[in-house]
Order: structure tokens, then sequence, then C-alpha cells
């Protein structure tokens, strides 16, 4: 599940991203970037809970609150 | 569950509903393409706004669209106009501060001097409480009410601000109520918290800040938005925390307090945000999808039109043939959350006409 989030922020960001990115160093990563990697993951089976995405800040976070959506 | 109020109507019914929208047709991927680039495929895909209908600022306004609709009610033969008690005017798009709306759509449709006549200051949750209040005072005067709801918010919009500039569209919608002889009941339920009114505001042109001599010019804010003061500022994230959080539980309040299940609604009308949040709310409180209709597609967002636009738009010839149950929430600037369990239908529907422009 790792992977294919890092791939999917990667693809949509356009950029080589890691577990330890987080938004406010990325200037592309605004609010409408993260509901797209919402939306694309959702379609990969991974889901965040609807209450955790205003609150997805970094990768890291993407990774634990997919975790959660389990 | 409690937190909520629930207020109750009986003994009313939609007879007439009818949308307008701009014969001008914005193309998102094209319009939007310099301001956001390569990702405006992306952008389209996660707003769902693939076209909008915007009319030309200062020419057409909201007023308009929604006589327009009316009078597609009118052409239809099935109303006497004469009849009407009263008109309501949802917007925030009047033609002018004063007097209001509703006053003046009196006069264009012909009503008797003996109309009640006011205006309704909400933004997406209008269209219900619209309903809320027309039902009431179809109750107390006996009479049809006539329901305006029109906004032409595209024109608050900054073209150089990426949280809102490819989201609004145009469009007047009108609904007749009436007093019927039924047990048949309506619920409401409201939500709102004034502490995030900053969420979603047009900061100048108000009375708090007058409009100025800068209020014109475009600056750039720590969001990242360009835009005037008499421009609509929106905290998207902000916006969709309090929806995902209040609208749910309210939709989950009030099919508990009608005693109902998912099953027993026809339709779940949303107000037209964007793609993604309304099918997470659907999908938050398990209502079938193929049962909740969208029309942000092909119109935008249109404020507190999007509730009556869509129903008429994806569910006219239903509802000229057969009754549906509906349970709708309109969410937004306030913050303000308004729920609603209704009926829709049998009744005169006539779609969505365009007004050339």
């Amino acid at each position: 599940m790792k992977d294919k989030i890092l791939g999917t922020v990667s693809e949509i960001l356009g950029l080589d991203i890691n577990e330890n990115s987080i938004m406010e160093d990325i200037d592309k990563w605004d609010s409408l970037k993260t509901l797209q990697i919402i939306m694309a993951l959702d379609e990969k089976n991974i889901s965040i809970p609807l209450e955790k995405i205003a609150k997805v800040k970094s990768v890291k976070d993407l990774i634990i609150f997919a975790e959660e959506g389990e | 569950m409690s937190g909520y109020n629930i207020a109750k109507i009986k003994g009313v019914r939609i007879a007439g509903l009818s949308a307008c929208v701009p014969s001008h047709v914005v193309e998102n991927m094209i319009e939007g393409s310099q301001l956001f680039g390569d990702d405006i495929e992306a952008v389209v895909k996660t707003t769902g706004v693939e076209k909008r209908r915007t009319c030309p600022e200062g020419k057409i306004t909201s007023l308009d669209l929604c006589i327009r609709a009316a009078e597609a009610l009118i052409e239809t033969n099935h109303f006497d106009f004469s009849q009407i008690g009263g008109v309501v005017c949802v917007t925030q798009t009047p033609d002018l501060l004063l007097p209001n709306n509703s006053t003046y759509a009196q006069e264009l449709l012909g009503l008797p001097q003996s109309t009640a006549a006011f205006d309704i200051n909400l933004a997406c949750s209008g269209y219900l409480y619209g309903l809320w209040v027309a039902g009431m005072a179809s109750l107390s005067l006996d009479k049809p009410i006539l329901l305006l709801d029109g906004d032409t918010h595209s024109h608050f919009v900054s073209t150089k601000d990426r949280s809102t500039a490819i989201l609004f569209g145009d469009a007047g919608t009108a609904t007749i109520i009436e007093p019927v002889n039924d047990k048949t009941e309506w619920y409401f339920s409201f939500i709102t918290d004034g502490s995030k009114r900053d969420a979603l505001m047009i900061p100048e042109g108000g009375f708090r800040n007058r409009i100025n001599e800068s209020s014109s010019l475009y600056r750039e804010y720590s969001d990242g938005g360009v835009r005037r003061g008499i421009d609509m500022k929106m905290d998207g994230m902000g916006v969709f925390n309090f929806v995902v959080r209040n609208v749910p539980k309210s939709l989950e309040y009030l099919i508990d307090q009608t005693q109902s299940s998912i099953d027993d609604f026809d339709i779940l009308a949303l107000h037209q945000a964007n793609l993604f949040m309304v099918r997470q709310v659907a999908k938050k409180i398990k209502f079938p999808l193929d049962k909740v209709p969208t029309s942000l597609q092909k119109f935008g967002n249109s404020s507190s039109a999007t509730i009556p636009v869509t129903l008429a738009s994806e569910l006219e010839e239903r509802v000229n043939k057969e009754k549906l149950r509906i349970l709708a929430s309109g969410f937004g600037a306030g913050l303000s959350v308004a729920s609603a369990s209704f009926e829709l239908g049998q009744c005169v529907c006539t779609g969505v006409t365009e007004y050339e422009c």
C-alpha cells in the first residue's frame, strides 16, 4: 500500500517524492492536489477516511490515514 | 440523536418546478487552461465541472433568469398566477441593494398587489430554507407561493483564483408551493456555524467593509489567490471539512426522525459543490450513487439554485409522472446547512430552459 501511495502522489505532483515529503515544502501541492490524490487512491481501493482528508499535510499522513481506512 | 432541531410542515405540495440557465456555455478545459496549465484536465476531473453557464455581468441578472423560469410555468397554462399569495426570492445576487428582487418580481409577473413579497439572503443552503419558509407562508395565507431562487455567482469570482475560478455558473429557478389536503409531512433540519464565516466570503462591498477605491484592484493573497476585495474568497478544504463532518450526520438525523431507511427515498439531491464532495457524502450515508443525480458537469455550481436546477434537469420526466420522495441537503456560506425530506411530483416540471445571451 505504501508503494501505491508513493507512486500516486509522485504521479499527481509530477515529482519524485518520498515518505518524508510534506505539503508545506512542495509549492505545487495545494488542497486541490490533495483531493486529486485522494480520488486517485480511491480508484485504487485505498480509502482515506472522509473526516481525515482536511488533515492531510504529508505523505506520512496519507499512509497513516489509509491504514485507518482499511 | 441530539443537537439538532426538526421542523415539520404538513399539508403542502410542490405544484410546479422550472429552471433557467444562460445560453452561454463556458468550456472549462479551454477557459481554465490559462490558469491551470497542464493540470486543467485533472482539475476538471476532481471538481466534475466540465461546462458552466454564465450570463454577461450587468446585462442579465439572477432575477431575469428566475422570471424566465416562472414564465415557463405560466406558459404551461396549468397555473393561475393571479391566485399567488406570495413571492419569496432566495438570492445573494439581487438586481439592487434596495429594493429587493421579490417586490420587482411582483411587477414583472403581474402578480396582484395583495402579494406578500420578500427576499432571503442565503447561499447554497438557500433553496431548502426557501421551501421551508414558502411552505409555512402557503399554509398561513392558504394560497400558492412562488419561490424564486437564483444566483449569478460567476460574477463574484476572480478568473485568477484557483480555488474558485472554474466552479461557478449562473441559474434561476421557480417553484410553486401550494396548500393541499394531504397528511404528507415535509421535514427540515438546519446547522449554522457562524464562527467559520471566513471560509467563504466576499470581504468588501457590504456595510462592514464598504466598497472603496481599492475594491476593484487585484491583489495576491496568502492563500495564493489573485482577486479583488469584491470577489469571493474560499477556503476549499475548510468548507470540505465542515461539509463532511456535518452533512452526513444531518441527513442521518432526518432519516431517523422520519422513521425511514435509505431505501424509502427515491432520490438524494445534494448541493452541487463538486463531484467528489457529492459522491463522498452519498457514500458516507450509504446512499446508492445511481439515485444521486448531478448536474454540475454541465451547469457548474449555481449556489442556492443547484438543487432545483438538478431536480428540473435530471428528473423532469419522472416528476411529471410520479411522486418521488426526496432527501436533500444544501451547504455552504455561513457556514450553513439545510437538509430536508419532502415529496416532489406528480407535478408540472418544465425542465431547464435557456436564456439567450
